[in-house]
């Protein structure tokens, strides 16, 4: 402990008048009595020597000196050892990830709410000169308040500090406080977090031997199966000289959902596959139970006991046409629930009614028993035809008077396409025939072409198609070695148009795989792939959902809405048919939405097109038949690092360093001289006043 | 300090003491000596050589016994009051204590000056002869033998001039000196707060050597039985001046109260066991009762 102002210590000479009055004291309080003879025996005759006997009040005389002393060292500013350097940067580093907001059963706060508390104090200890700073680690890093030399404000902006459903990214937030303060000696971080980072087995081993400089001894501690470049990484960013950790909470045993996703199953068309993973991280075996629910419908529940540090894992197939919210909740009660319930959404799969008109030339076999293959599609009959519902119309070696709205697939295209637009151009151009029409060239980015390999392949049959811009937007899919595309996909604004300029009854694309395959692309891209499952997202990942919205427009990428599970609406990019989403810092269902006015509308306003788990079934439903409605998108914090609530055995000379209190040493100075004051007011009281 | 209305309460308490002790209060107390006295005692055997004037004639008429009347022979009684005058008599009682009631007590030398009138009033009345000495370490004043209810305002006028005086108490050396200057034998009444430095028992021991019959008056105020004094305060001995610095604490004031208890505790075995009259007064208590207090005891005793 060093003294800010040593100088002032100059106040302690305070005492020497303290003890010239005290043993010159004289003015006492004069009693004439009748006599001494009771007075003598009360006090045994000692005989009172000079000056010195008015020191006899010993005790208040040290209390009067020990008083002028903490006053006189507070006035000396004394430092704690870590303030010693003045001028410093004070970065603090708060994690407020998803495992900062368990809950300690003896205080009732969560980790983050202690961590606040410590950092707070930390704030207080600031002195002139110093810098401060503070940043979030939790599922985002995040600067919430700049180099300032302002403690209040640091101090009011960790009281604003919430608690994410995201990962730790200590790592990255002391990379951002390293950037906010360049000179490596006045920089200071510390670190108020629970020890939950990613690389914990490489912090514990580094820690138990921080105190170490040897690396090489370093290096031995670590486990085997931890890798020593990462390790020495992790090292450097976690543990520095300029790096102090403060650990918050204790260890806590907790169970959680560590992997909840569906697929398409493989053998039902309408079938889902669920893959769940319940993991127990503490260190007995645990009994509970997991329930699934779909939409508020009781699936299964699953009893399940987990040995200590186990996991149960299990594929669970099931049924679902109508789709909506598939959660599963274990009914445990421990310290993090966020992790205690996984989402996934499961698509509504609507049948696919198909007009399929045939040519008077064809009898289009194989196309029949292709869409008949195709599961969820009904070829219309004749008397459902006049039913004026959203359907695909095929049309095989036939071409009508005038294209349909909606989907239309056209094969076997028999002649130049029909006059549209104001100038009566047809739709397409037929050229001439190919004597060996072979596939040279394949669009590989579209979705069409997804699984299907057509290169090489003659296409009996085929013909090379202009189409017509004013028919909407052409992308060729398929081009010959002659350059004739044999097949081109239209974006067109009442529906999308296929062309395949091939004749199936005599080429053998039907007789190859690829064919059922390219129509089942082709079913998914004309509904725009509504029926497609897509993966829950984790909390804290940058990922990209395939939206297919964008197409409408012109534009290469649109900005669209997307809307948290609290109702609070954000604007995501879509490009490519691709919706860019940042990292997801809540867990639960989100909503894309192309309803622009929602990113202009009030919290309270979103929050009534906000689904709930209740109208989730609804929302899936109207969201086929008006994209605006939204994608539900389920995120889940499926993080066994975050969920792991045993927090690693950093060494307490780490935080040794530190302030042993919230605040300056003159502070609690200034309190004892306080308390020393009251108690010589005692004393005076009751020695004088009586 | 000595009024009409205080000249109507020594009349009151004249009265009452002749009412309560039917002549058995000083000087009307007989001496068994048969002698001149006109009031007669008893018979005894005659023996030759007694008076024949004294033989009871009737007695011998009806019996034929010789017996010969005896009288008793009337003696005026000397009452002598030693009052002490040192200066620890007229310590304020607002000096050792902060009570209000206690700062409107007199100081023990007015108590003992009224008692003392008193005293010698019922004496006189009673046609005793009274004598006063004030003293402190010796005898400081002293007012000769009188006798007659009109000598009265003489004693008042002595009491009256009496001032507090002295070094020290030593009434010891004051009852020697008294003893020698004593005519007679007689009732000495000793009015006093006994602060003695040398002990007051030597004083009355030397009374009753010198067939003296001792009275002691213990006079104290309040503040000096239970002294409210704490803290840091230094005491100043009336008398000798002698300064004290001391803090007192609760502690302390407990002690201090039971020595006092103990003092006092002392002096009433002492007159007990001696078979000495002893009253205790306190300042705030008035002469006359004090006086009726005295008067009671002694007629149980």
């Amino acid at each position: 402990m060093s003294l800010a102002s040593p100088s002032q210590l100059i106040w302690l000479l305070a005492a020497l008048p303290i003890i010239l009055f005290y043993i010159l004291k004289t003015r006492l309080r004069r009693r004439p009595v009748s006599t001494l003879l009771f007075w003598d025996q009360v006090f045994e005759q000692k005989r009172q020597r000079s000056l010195w006997q008015n020191l006899r009040h010993w005790v208040s005389l040290l209390l009067q000196l020990a008083l002028v002393g903490l006053i006189g060292f507070a006035l000396a500013d004394p430092l704690w050892n870590s303030q010693q350097d003045s001028g410093q940067d004070l970065i603090l580093v708060v994690d407020n990830s998803a495992s900062m907001q368990a809950v300690d059963p003896q205080t009732g706060q969560s980790r983050l709410q202690q961590a606040i508390v410590q950092a707070t104090d930390l704030a207080g200890t600031l002195r002139n000169g110093d810098n401060i700073a503070l940043v979030t680690a939790g599922n985002s890093v995040r600067v919430v308040v700049g180099m300032s030399d302002f403690a209040p404000t640091v101090q009011e902006a960790l009281g604003t500090i919430t608690p994410t459903d995201g990962p730790t990214r200590i790592a990255d937030g002391i990379a951002a406080a390293r950037r906010l303060a360049s000179d490596d000696k006045k920089r200071r971080i510390v670190v108020f977090s629970d020890g939950g980072v990613p690389d914990r087995d490489a912090l514990e081993a580094v820690a138990s031997s921080a105190s170490d400089d040897s690396s090489d001894e370093l290096l031995d501690d670590l486990p085997e199966d931890v890798d020593l470049d990462a390790a020495s990484t992790s090292r450097q960013q976690l543990l520095g000289k300029d790096v102090r950790w403060i650990q918050v909470g204790r260890s806590q045993d907790n169970v959680a959902i560590t992997t909840f996703q569906v697929r398409r199953s493989t053998v039902d068309p309408i079938g889902y596959s669920l893959l769940v993973e319940v993991r127990n991280f503490s260190d007995a075996a645990v009994e509970t139970r997991l329930t699934l629910r779909l939409d508020e419908e009781l699936v299964d529940v699953i009893p399940l006991e987990i040995e200590a540090d186990a996991s149960f894992r299990k594929q669970i197939d099931g049924t679902s046409q109508a789709g909506g919210v598939l959660s599963g909740e274990i009914k445990h009660d421990d310290a993090l629930i966020v992790d205690n319930t996984a989402r996934a959404i499961l698509p509504r799969r609507n049948e696919i009614p198909v007009h399929l008109v045939v040519g008077d030339q064809s009898d289009s076999y194989y196309m029949r028993r292709v869409l008949q293959s195709i599961p969820l599609v009904r070829i219309l009959g004749d008397d459902e035809i006049s039913e004026p519902t959203t359907r695909l119309t095929v049309f095989a070696n036939h071409v009508p008077d005038q294209i349909p709205d909606g989907p239309v697939l056209f094969v076997d295209v028999p002649k130049a396409g029909p006059a549209i637009g104001d100038d009566k151009q047809p739709a397409w151009q037929l050229g001439e025939a190919i004597e060996n029409p072979i596939i040279a060239k394949q669009e590989k980015q579209s979705p069409l072409l997804r699984h299907v390999q057509l290169q090489n392949v003659i296409l009996a049959g085929g013909r090379d198609l202009e189409v017509n811009e004013a028919l909407g937007t052409p992308t060729t899919l398929l081009e010959t070695a002659s350059g004739a595309r044999v097949c081109v996909s239209v974006e067109r604004n009442e529906g999308r148009v296929l062309l395949l300029a091939s004749d199936l009854d005599s080429s053998d694309l039907p007789l190859r795989i690829a064919f059922p395959v390219l129509m089942t692309n082709a079913m998914n891209w004309f509904f725009r792939e509504t029926g497609e499952i897509r993966p829950a997202l984790a909390t804290g990942q940058t990922s990209d959902v395939p939206w297919d919205i964008a197409a409408q427009s012109s534009a290469a990428s649109a900005s669209a809405g997307l809307v948290a599970p609290s109702g609070q609406r954000s604007i995501v990019t879509v490009a490519k048919n691709r919706a860019r989403l940042g990292p997801l810092a809540a867990v639960g269902i989100y909503r894309l939405t192309t309803d622009q006015t929602g990113s202009q509308t009030t919290q309270g306003n979103a929050a009534e097109t906000e689904p709930d788990a209740s109208q989730g079934a609804d929302t899936v439903a109207t969201a086929e038949e008006d994209d605006a409605a939204g994608t539900l998108i389920a995120v889940n914090l499926s993080d066994a690092n975050e969920s792991d609530l045993r927090v690693p055995q950093m060494q307490t000379s780490e935080t040794a360093a530190l302030p042993p209190a919230g605040r300056s040493p003159w502070f609690y100075l200034i309190l004892a001289a306080t308390g020393l004051v009251i108690t010589e007011w005692a004393l005076f009281q009751r020695r004088v006043v009586a | 300090m000595f009024d009409s209305d205080f000249l109507k309460q020594l009349e009151y308490l004249s009265l009452l003491s002749k009412r309560m002790f039917q002549g058995q209060l000083l000087a009307q107390r007989r001496t068994m000596q048969t002698g001149g006295g006109i009031e007669f005692s008893d018979h005894r055997e005659y023996m030759h050589g007694d008076d024949l004037r004294y033989l009871d004639w009737n007695v011998y008429a009806r019996h034929g016994d010789l017996l010969l009347k005896r009288f008793q022979e009337e003696e005026d009684l000397h009452v002598y009051l030693l009052l002490d005058a040192s200066q620890s008599m007229d310590v304020q009682a607002a000096a050792g204590t902060s009570s209000a009631n206690a700062s409107q007590d007199p100081p023990k030398f007015t108590l003992a000056r009224q008692i003392a009138a008193a005293l010698a009033y019922i004496a006189l009345a009673d046609l005793d002869r009274v004598s006063i000495c004030a003293y402190a370490d010796g005898i400081q004043s002293t007012m000769p033998l009188i006798r007659g209810k009109d000598q009265i305002l003489s004693v008042l006028r002595f009491l009256e001039g009496l001032q507090c005086s002295g070094q020290r108490t030593d009434l010891k050396r004051s009852v020697g000196e008294f003893v020698a200057r004593a005519p007679r034998t007689g009732l000495a009444i000793v009015i006093s707060d006994l602060f003695d430095q040398d002990g007051f028992r030597e004083g009355v021991d030397r009374l009753r050597y010198a067939q003296f019959e001792p009275h002691v008056i213990q006079i104290h105020t309040r503040s000096e039985a239970n002294p409210d004094l704490l803290g840091d305060v230094q005491l100043v001995d009336c008398e000798s001046g002698t300064e004290k610095k001391v803090t007192v604490t609760e502690r302390k004031l407990r002690q201090y109260k039971q020595l006092f208890a103990t003092f006092i505790a002392d002096i009433e075995t002492y007159c007990r066991n001696h078979g000495l009259a002893h009253t205790r007064a306190t300042t705030d208590i008035p002469f006359d009762a004090v006086l009726l207090k005295m008067m009671r005891a002694a007629a149980v005793g």
